[in-house]
């Protein structure tokens, strides 16, 4: 894994106004393109969430639990208090960062495959115990979320508006993550996760940035949780499987994992469409997106970020070979 | 009281025997096996269509789906594991696609409806003043046999012994004249093979669907951590204890058990990073 060279750090001014033009423009996208790039920005939020973990040696299975936490989080504090949504969205953030800071401090310690393991029985559990719990609304879930007040003049009972929504936190966690990833913090996460042993030598407490990093993930993770309950109205414990938390590795691993921010960005593209076309065939869906899976690790390790730079590597070389 | 306790057992045998079966693949491959829930679930369909499409005795549907679910899972070793060179994050993704592809075409020929499996042997008994289904007994009776079977056949046979000492350090078996190779593919065979007894035992007292497998994936993963990764003794006695949570803790605590469960797993993960059997030099082989 190495650090990705992508620039968008640098290019920031002209970045924000591109998403701004972006976002406006796809305002006048017809309704099922609009939920396409809603889902988009949703993905590749928590694609970039999952990577940034993997890039400090974390190996994550269970991204869905932050999804959830935040999903309820907001969905109790607007249903039942009747809170404010936007409110109930920042606290929903909060609540993610302060459960994986305490779960983090004990599961972090363990390495590699152990981490892997329970970060998925963790996701599973915290689900099953929500299904379990009446005050939740047991396996039926919450539903009938209050739209949120119009916030700027910009109207939350149509599509366009939760666009911009999704295009902020989209366009506030990529600018995080890229400055992360060109930092400091950036270089000592990828240098953790390919040798911890190594890093720990030079003085690097490592677990200090393992907690960080999931700590992040775990805020953004949050974020897009909450305001995804309320894009859908509704929160429900068959919301967040596995399957959730496999999506944010196939948005990553489908763009490349070599940048944080590129990656999921162009994976997530690629899912959402086949995604949008295959949901009316739950089977067909699992089948397509596991085949893809498999094709993935096997002949584009790098993913479709790396293709292109494979590509131009042929042509490179062969332009030595003529000349 | 009584048939509570017999729930215990035929349940904590067969977790036995899904715990051991991914132990197994865990020690020699080095990596979860993260299919290995959906290679239950595929057993149990495997063996739905055998007894009940194909009308065959309960016997040999199990025989046959065991053999081809554990050809399924000994081709998956050999064409897409082996092929990775036992990088693990790259190994865990496709594993991972073998899971979802599993689900989807169970879900496309069996559909997403929830099943009953039949049992084993019809009837009741009578323990004392308790009616007891002969089912559960006939499961609780196989499982047993299979975990002895299993035991014998890693504890005396020359192919077992091939299997442990690949699991304990893979090149110097190697150099020793063992065929890694096969043992590899072996292993998953026998694992995947453990995980569809299971899958046609517990889900004819449970329920089927194409779901079910991320479950079964979640409640071995959960025994193999408090047992500690690759330690068979030690997934014995840790799915007893889950065992005790899914039957006296859903009998009497309700639906809350799964906390039990996990709420024990990390109590001992504290004090025991490694689980209650794992020892160091397991983990650190498995780490790189």
């Amino acid at each position: 894994m190495s650090l990705g060279k992508t620039g968008i750090a640098l290019k920031l001014p002209l970045a924000i106004i591109a998403l701004g033009a972006l976002a406006y423009i796809l305002g006048f996208l017809p309704n099922r393109w609009q939920q396409i790039c809603i889902l988009w920005a949703i993905w590749s939020t928590v694609g970039m969430s999952w990577l940034i973990m993997l890039r400090a040696g974390i190996f994550s299975a269970g991204q869905a639990v932050f999804l959830c936490i935040g999903g309820y989080t907001a969905a109790v504090l607007t249903l039942k208090f009747g809170c404010s949504f936007w409110l109930a969205l920042l606290v929903a953030a909060a609540l993610c960062s302060i459960v994986a800071l305490i779960v983090g401090v004990i599961i972090l310690r363990l390495k590699g495959l152990y981490f892997l393991v329970i970060s998925f029985v963790f996701a599973e559990i915290v689900r099953l115990t929500i299904a379990a719990s009446d005050y939740l609304g047991s396996s039926e879930g919450l539903f009938g979320l209050p739209v949120p007040n119009s916030i700027l003049g910009i109207n939350f009972s149509t599509k366009q508006g939760w666009l911009y929504l999704f295009i902020l936190i989209l366009s506030i966690a990529s600018f995080t993550y890229a400055r992360m990833e060109r930092s400091r913090i950036g270089r000592i996460y990828s240098y953790i996760g390919t040798s911890p042993d190594l890093a720990q030598s030079f003085g690097i407490y490592f677990m200090k940035y393992r907690v960080q990093a999931y700590v992040i993930s775990a805020f953004f993770t949050g974020l897009t949780g909450a305001a995804m309950g309320g894009y859908l109205g509704a929160v429900s414990p068959d919301g967040y499987t596995f399957y959730y938390s496999l999506t944010s590795q196939i948005v990553a691993i489908l763009g490349g994992i070599g940048s944080i921010v590129v990656g999921p960005l162009v994976g997530s593209i690629l899912y959402n469409i086949f995604d949008e076309y295959l949901v009316y065939f739950a089977g067909a869906r699992s089948l397509i997106m596991g085949l893809l899976l498999i094709v993935v690790i096997f002949f584009f390790p790098e993913g479709l970020v790396g293709l292109r730079k494979r590509f131009r590597r042929t042509k490179e070389t062969k332009h030595v070979v003529t000349t | 009281m009584l048939d509570i306790f017999i729930f215990w057992i035929t349940l904590s045998l067969n977790y036995v025997l899904l715990a051991t079966g991914l132990t197994l693949t865990i020690s020699v491959m080095r990596v979860v096996n993260m299919a290995h829930g959906n290679f239950y679930m595929a057993g149990a369909y495997a063996f739905l269509v055998f007894s009940e499409k194909a009308h065959m005795p309960y016997g040999i549907a199990l025989l046959l789906a065991i053999l081809f679910v554990g050809a399924i899972g000994m081709v998956v070793e050999a064409k897409l594991y082996r092929r990775l060179g036992g990088r693990i994050e790259p190994s865990i993704i496709c594993m991972c696609g073998v899971l979802l592809a599993l689900e989807g075409l169970a879900t496309i020929l069996f559909g997403p409806d929830i099943r009953g499996l039949p049992p084993m042997v019809a009837g009741t008994a009578m323990i004392g003043k308790t009616v007891v289904s002969m089912g559960r007994l006939a499961v609780a009776v196989t499982a047993l046999c299979v975990i002895t079977a299993l035991f014998i056949f890693l504890k005396y046979t020359r192919m077992g012994k091939s299997i442990r000492a690949t699991a304990q350090d893979r090149e110097a078996a190697s150099l020793m004249g063992i065929n890694v190779k096969l043992v590899s593919s072996l292993s998953m065979g026998i694992g995947t093979a453990m995980a569809v007894i299971a899958g046609v035992q517990i889900t004819a007292v449970y329920s089927l669907s194409p779901f079910v497998g991320i479950t079964a994936l979640c409640t071995s993963i959960l025994i193999i951590t408090l047992g500690g990764m690759g330690s068979i003794i030690g997934a014995f006695i840790a799915a007893f204890i889950i065992g005790l949570s899914d039957s006296f803790g859903a009998s009497f605590i309700g639906r809350y058990h799964h906390l039990l469960s996990f709420g024990t797993v990390m109590l001992i993960l504290l004090f025991r990073p490694l689980g209650l059997m794992g020892t160091r030099v397991e983990a650190e082989g498995k780490e790189k």
